[in-house]
């Protein structure tokens, strides 16, 4: 959207909460004529106009005197409001009726739908926001998991500003190094050497904060736990059951392959995928082994993996081969069906170190199994050495990221001033992030990046 | 002494910056009066002799686009010619030449003198009067009295002159150049007129006897076997051209210059004025640089007819004494006899940032300032900002809009901006890395960047503008033939590409693309695809078409920046903008920008602290200030939830 066409003197409105139907659904209205509107279609028991400061409980009606349904209103009188103007929240219930025939009337009354982040692009003009306050927001919007929530609350503006601006000035140094050998020709410098070192240093300073915010669920292909063992051991009865417990968690997602199954699952506040192998090491013939191929594929790429057994049968041979196969790699034995009376504890060569005892259909030690599950993937937990960038920061030092190896590569090779203009370029995208110019562009990402429809 | 006592622009100084102001001015129709010290010294060239360099070959090709004639007097009156950089690539090759000193002096002086409107009078000026805050005139001494003089418009090139103090070891003597007195009082009036004052330091080396150099123990250094001139124009290189030479310090001269120290005014603390750290004397060097055991020398002529040299690179305001002593450990120079010792001098300037972007004073209207009063230093420099104070003079006086050059344009805009925006801590001298676009800003489309200028304001002839327009229709003619065709391989052209040695074509390419190969000239595409006559461009539209292609990815990059920053500039920032009411900023920036009042966003963030999100608080509180009282006609979208 153009953003520097929308009027900032429209009345707007949008619907603040989820996909409808739902139990209450929350309209935003927001803008000069946001009370007269009010004043118009609603009403409280008494016949009188809402309160023009909190909340009033009334009945929301269309222009012909028809009820629409009974709300909940709170008025915010300027600039005491998200957006700084006058700002009216209807609560209806959640019902599409309900909705779009209130959305009908605010048209009627001269107000128009909120263009996708409008409320926060106008918090920004009436100085209510600062457009890095409304980059957080969106990552926030963006957050899956309880971790990232920590990261960008800890987010200091200032820390990261000042690593980048370590960075710049290696960049500063580079590029006296390049400038003194264009303007200074009877001089004679020696540039190669001591560019290349400080590239080395700049290369490393910026694929650090890069990475660290590859960590981020929302920057990163989530961590694999897979569930491994023989067939008829009780895989995917665990794996439902564990869903199952933190069912509440889960989102639905396709994610079926061949015949691994995934689903996402949260434990100790990060996001993983519990991958279900049907059975690892089951036939021989194409299709199977292209499953078992695809299931160590999943394996090897797992950041921890669950080895089940047949408690009634101990371990077979296909265990012990993935054991060796992938034994190195963090794993719990998950000794299942202690159910049964047919079961007993694994023997010393079986390994009895991290091991559980089990049952996935009777629930035994389910509780347990996720307590040791979240102890034993807190390490894997995204370590954040420094603080984190916000997207439009981490787009610049990845363009950066591209010039400095093309610097490198290159040096040497280019004349000097070539390599300088390059180097000129980056240092702004580097300031881009710890001060001066370039500042439309940043706003233009800022809105284009991010739908922050509140 | 004169008649006339009122005229319309006043020119104070005659070094390069008043030349080119008062032959700007005069050119330019209107009276003018160039106020001098000694109108003996008329366009003297006080330290190296020579013109141009890197960066200041640009600015000297800029002067000349625009109409100035700093580059015409340098090719009449050249005696060595030299591009540099030309190993590197050519987008920052510069042009300098070694000048006869008392040749260029004498034929500025010349056209100066001979000039219809331009009136020339020996005195000091003392005093500027004023008429609330507009300029009324200036009040000129001589021996024989004072007079006021009226004007419009007021040119101040006062150089090292105002308050000129020099140093030659312990002994100090009041005066702007060797043997000349300095401008005293103007500081003063200045300063009660409200401007700031800085006190900056420049030096020069001691003159050498040339009959007394033995040039065989040293390092013969010709021009350029081809000289290329500086002026576009019709100009001709005719005086002979002869040799510099090199040499070099050694550890002895160093050891005098160290045992000596305690004798210098720089070291003792006797000089308070900032110098330049690219142009240090040579004690700076030997005490700074302590691990680097010798210090290049390089000796021009100062003039064909004159015994005098310039050591170029032992700049130094040891006492005389010592000065002998050093440079006699020089190979070559065991029996040297110095002509003259080398001085330091410190002077008065103002700080820039008091001034507009035309040179004009922002709190005394018809007040322009141009040259090492501007902080700058440098004869390029000086003369582009004269050529540039002496048209914006002109054009007040006919009340006609300024000529305000953009740093995306020009090195002169470049230096401009940086001026009045940034200030300066020392002597500003003009470096390619200055220049962000440079790319873009070249010795060779100087003429095609900033002709139209020089004509708009009446100093280039509708012929001569012709000629520039030409040359750029030439170019672009040729540059669209390139993109449009395409060179189609067979044999032939695969074997001349292999004794160019350039890759075989694998397909069809077109000779713009060809041409984007390092190793590949216009005139080997000419070999390669025969041009069509009628597209055939001589040597100067070929190199700058060369450049232009062979840059092209980073000129795109340039010219998107440019329009970035050009919207940045139009983005004005109206002039009661109360800071303490924007959101967002911290108050220390509050104070920074409520200070300097930036007109424009692009102004706003040169202040340094201006964070990207401090400028967006400041956008939008700009915005939001212009789209109140505009009334709302967007149509309603009812289908954007």
């Amino acid at each position: 959207m153009r953003r520097p066409n929308l009027d900032s003197t429209d009345t707007i409105f949008a619907l603040a909460t989820g996909s409808l139907p739902s139990a209450i659904a929350v309209e935003k209205l927001a803008g000069q004529k946001a009370q007269q509107i009010a004043e118009k279609i609603f009403r409280r028991k008494d016949g009188a106009p809402h309160k023009r400061n909190g909340v009033s409980l009334g009945t929301l009606y269309d222009l012909d005197n028809n009820k629409i349904d009974q709300a909940l209103l709170l008025s915010f009188v300027s600039p005491h409001s998200f957006t700084g103007e006058d700002t009216i929240e209807f609560h209806c219930h959640g019902s599409l009726a309900i909705i779009a025939k209130l959305e009908d009337v605010l048209v009627q009354l001269g107000a128009r739908p909120a263009e996708k982040g409008e409320f926060s692009y106008r918090a920004l003009l009436n100085g209510k926001l600062l457009p890095n306050e409304i980059e957080s927001l969106g990552d926030l919007f963006l957050a899956e998991q309880a971790a990232d929530l920590e990261a960008i609350y800890g987010r200091k503006d200032d820390s990261l500003v000042l690593e980048v601006g370590r960075i710049r000035d290696v960049c500063i140094q580079l590029q006296a190094l390049f400038e003194s050998s264009v303007d200074f020709p009877e001089e004679q410098t020696g540039v190669t050497n001591e560019a290349a070192h400080c590239l080395d240093r700049a290369i490393h300073g910026c694929s650090s904060i890069i990475q660290r915010y590859s960590a981020f669920s929302w920057g990163s292909t989530v961590p694999r736990i897979v569930i491994a063992g023989s067939p008829n051991v009780g895989k995917s009865s665990l794996f439902n059951a564990l869903l199952c417990r933190y069912r509440s968690l889960v989102h639905e997602r396709p994610g079926t392959t061949r015949d691994v199954v995934e689903e996402d699952i949260e434990i100790s506040g990060r996001r993983w995928k519990l991958v279900d192998t049907a059975g690892l090491h089951e036939a021989n013939d194409g299709v199977e082994q292209e499953g078992i191929r695809l299931g160590e594929k999943y394996l090897s790429g797992s950041v921890f993996w669950l080895l089940v057994v047949d408690g009634t049968k101990g371990t077979t041979q296909a265990d012990v081969a993935l054991l060796e196969k992938f034994g190195q790699k963090p794993h719990l034995l998950v000794w299942n069906k202690c159910d049964l009376s047919d079961w007993t504890p694994p023997v010393e060569s079986e390994g009895t170190e991290n091991f559980l005892a089990v049952s996935a259909v009777a629930g035994t030690h389910l509780a347990e199994l996720s307590i040791m599950l979240g102890d034993l993937l807190k390490e894997y937990q995204p370590r954040h050495e420094g603080p984190l960038p916000m997207a439009t920061q981490r787009v610049r030092l990845e363009g950066a990221l591209e010039d400095f190896l093309w610097l490198k590569r290159n040096l040497g090779v280019e004349p000097p001033e070539i390599l300088a203009e390059r180097n000129r370029i980056l240092i702004g995208k580097l300031s881009g992030v710890t001060g001066e110019i370039q500042v439309e562009d940043v706003l233009d990402r800022i809105f284009r990046e991010f739908c922050i429809g509140k | 002494m004169f008649h006339v006592k009122q005229f319309d622009v006043v020119v104070v100084g005659a070094g390069h910056a008043g030349c080119e102001a008062a032959l700007a001015a005069s050119r330019m129709g209107l009276s003018t009066l160039l106020v001098t010290l000694d109108s003996k010294k008329i366009a003297e060239m006080s330290c190296n002799p020579s013109i141009g360099g890197v960066g200041k070959g640009q600015l000297v090709k800029e002067i000349d686009a625009l109409g100035g004639e700093m580059g015409k007097n340098a090719d009449f009156t050249g005696i060595q010619f030299k591009r540099l950089n030309t190993r590197k690539g050519s987008a920052v090759q510069s042009s300098r030449c070694q000048s006869d000193k008392h040749k260029y002096a004498k034929r500025m002086a010349g056209l100066i003198l001979d000039q219809p409107n331009v009136s020339v009078v020996e005195g000091e000026v003392k005093n500027i009067s004023v008429d609330g805050a507009r300029v009324r005139g200036v009040e000129v001494f001589w021996e024989a009295g004072s007079a006021e003089v009226l004007c419009k418009s007021l040119v101040l090139t006062t150089g090292t002159f105002m308050q000129g103090l020099m140093h030659c070891g312990e002994i100090k003597s009041a005066g702007g150049r060797f043997g000349e007195k300095a401008s005293l009082g103007l500081s003063d009036c200045l300063r009660k007129q409200g401007f700031s004052l800085l006190r900056l330091k420049t030096g020069t080396p001691p003159r050498l006897i040339r009959s007394s150099i033995d040039f065989a123990q040293m390092e013969e250094q010709t021009g350029d076997r081809n000289p290329r001139k500086f002026s576009v124009w019709n100009t001709r290189i005719v005086l002979p051209q002869v040799s510099c030479f090199l040499t070099h310090t050694n550890q002895q001269t160093h050891k005098i210059i160290r045992d000596n120290l305690h004798r210098s005014p720089l070291f003792g603390g006797e000089i308070k004025g900032i110098g330049p750290r690219y142009c240090p004397s040579i004690e700076d060097k030997v005490v700074k640089f302590p691990q680097k055991d010798r210090h290049q020398i390089f000796f021009e002529p100062e003039s064909l007819d004159s015994d005098w040299v310039y050591p170029n690179g032992i700049s130094t305001s040891l006492p005389s004494d010592v000065q002998e002593a050093f440079v006699k450990t020089i190979p070559g120079c065991q029996n040297v006899v110095l002509a003259r010792p080398g001085y330091a001098v410190e002077y008065d300037c103002i700080d820039p940032r008091q001034l507009e972007r035309n040179f004009e004073a922002k709190n005394l209207s018809g007040v322009f300032f141009a040259g090492q009063i501007n902080g700058t230093s440098g004869y390029e420099e000086a003369a582009a900002q004269g050529l540039v104070a002496g048209i914006n003079a002109a054009l007040s006086v006919r009340c006609m809009p300024p000529l305000i050059l953009s740093r995306t344009e020009s090195y002169i805009g470049v230096m401009i901006d940086d001026l009045v925006t940034l200030g300066v801590s020392e002597p500003y001298r003009m470096f390619t890395s200055r220049a962000e676009f440079r790319l873009s800003l070249r010795e060779d489309n100087a003429d095609i960047r900033l002709s139209e200028h020089g004509y708009r304001v009446g100093l280039l002839k509708r012929e001569d503008f012709a000629q520039v327009k030409q040359r750029k229709y030439k170019i672009e003619c040729l540059g669209r033939y390139l993109r449009e065709t395409q060179l189609i391989p067979n044999e032939g052209i695969q074997k001349q590409l292999d004794r160019l040695g350039s890759p075989q074509l694998s397909g069809p390419q077109s000779l713009n693309q060809l041409l984007k190969r390092p190793e590949l000239g216009l005139n080997n595409i000419s070999q390669l695809a025969a041009l069509p006559g009628e597209l055939q461009v001589d040597e100067m539209c070929a190199e700058t078409l060369e450049l232009e292609v062979k840059y092209e990815g980073y000129i795109e990059i340039q010219k998107q920046e440019i329009i970035r920053l050009q919207k940045m500039q139009q983005l004005s920032i109206p002039n009661g903008v109360e800071y303490s009411k924007i959101a967002g900023l911290s108050t220390e920036l509050r104070e920074k920008l409520s200070t300097a009042r930036p007109k424009t966003l692009a102004d706003a963030a040169n202040i340094s602290g201006v964070t990207p999100s401090a400028l967006s608080a400041l956008l939008y509180h700009v915005k939001k200030k212009k789209g109140q009282g505009k009334k709302g006609s967007r149509p309603v979208t009812p289908s954007a939830i």
